[in-house]
């Protein structure tokens, strides 16, 4: 009892804690539901990769094919009112049940589809890609590594 | 300079449990995300995607209930530089990329130079939340 200190001993002040032993403690908090999430989260990241069953191809690699290949231009329609590869249908996420027809209605079993859309950034073309793998049940969906941009500096003018 | 202080820790912590809260929905989409910025190597992918938020989420709660203060704006800190420093590295390199701060898709084609001035903003909202709880345990201790 007498050894308890009076307020003015203590050298460091009472309930003081360091930033980073706070900052440690919250990181374990977090380490808990995050581990939990990854196990069992139905979307986990851990379960899910990335673009399965998605193949990126560059220009000169689809240019080289022989076959049948479908375009599926994944830009905004206004974009690809601009401009866009010869023979491509377009296909956004946002217009997907007004336009899904047009993708069919040039398909048939042997020929490939090419998604593509803004550049190396954009996530659409494998958005696309994946969601019609998914919707239509198919093995392989391409997309153009590059893009547009990509497509555009490799043809010839 | 107190009140200043308190609506920064609320503001801090709102965003950051917002931002948690919708990524933790949905860990696919933000390493889809995560992976469009070519910055992060592929096996960083899924623990980033799956602690981040949580760590987000975690962060902003205690800043909103006001525990663990200091300790969370140091994350809040480190957390913003982190997205300040790869948006700022995304924007530099011209990707034309969904950010992916508030979970897949919301704000596809928002311009990445908004993105980083938001997260230039947090970083010196937590520097100073940060400052101001060092303050005020200077003063108590």
């Amino acid at each position: 009892m007498s050894s308890s200190p009076k307020s003015g001993e203590a050298t460091a002040g009472p309930r003081r804690r360091s930033p980073f032993r706070e900052a440690a403690l919250l990181g374990l908090i977090a380490l808990v539901p995050a581990a939990l999430a990854a196990w069992l989260h139905p979307r986990s990241a851990w379960h899910a990769p990335a673009a399965a069953g998605v193949i990126k191809v560059d220009p000169a690699a689809v240019r080289g094919w022989t076959g049948a290949v479908v375009w599926v231009d994944a830009r905004p329609a206004a974009a690809f009112a601009t401009a866009h590869i010869p023979g491509a249908v377009n296909l956004t996420e946002r217009t997907w049940e007004q336009q899904l027809g047009d993708v069919v209605g040039r398909w048939n079993p042997a020929a490939r589809i090419v998604v593509y859309c803004d550049g190396a950034g954009c996530q659409a073309s494998t958005a696309v890609a994946q969601r019609l793998q998914r919707e239509l049940a198919l093995d392989q969906v391409y997309v153009l590594t590059g893009g547009w941009p990509a497509w555009q500096a490799a043809s010839p003018r | 300079m107190k009140a200043l202080a308190l609506i920064l820790r609320l503001g801090l912590g709102a965003v950051l449990a917002y931002a948690g809260a919708v990524k933790a929905f949905d860990p696919a989409a933000f390493a889809a995300s995560l992976a469009h910025y070519h910055l992060f190597p592929a096996w960083s992918l899924a623990p980033l995607a799956s602690g981040l938020p949580w760590l987000e989420l975690v962060t902003g709660a205690a800043l909103l209930a006001n525990r663990f203060v200091a300790g969370a704006a140091l994350w809040g800190c480190g957390l913003s530089f982190g997205f300040a420093a790869s948006l700022g590295w995304a924007w530099a390199r011209g990707l034309n990329l969904d950010c992916g701060c508030f979970g897949g898709g919301a704000e596809s084609g928002g311009h990445p130079g908004l993105s980083f001035a938001r997260a230039v903003l947090l970083l010196g909202a937590a520097i100073v939340v940060l400052a101001g709880t060092r303050r005020a345990t200077h003063q108590t201790g």
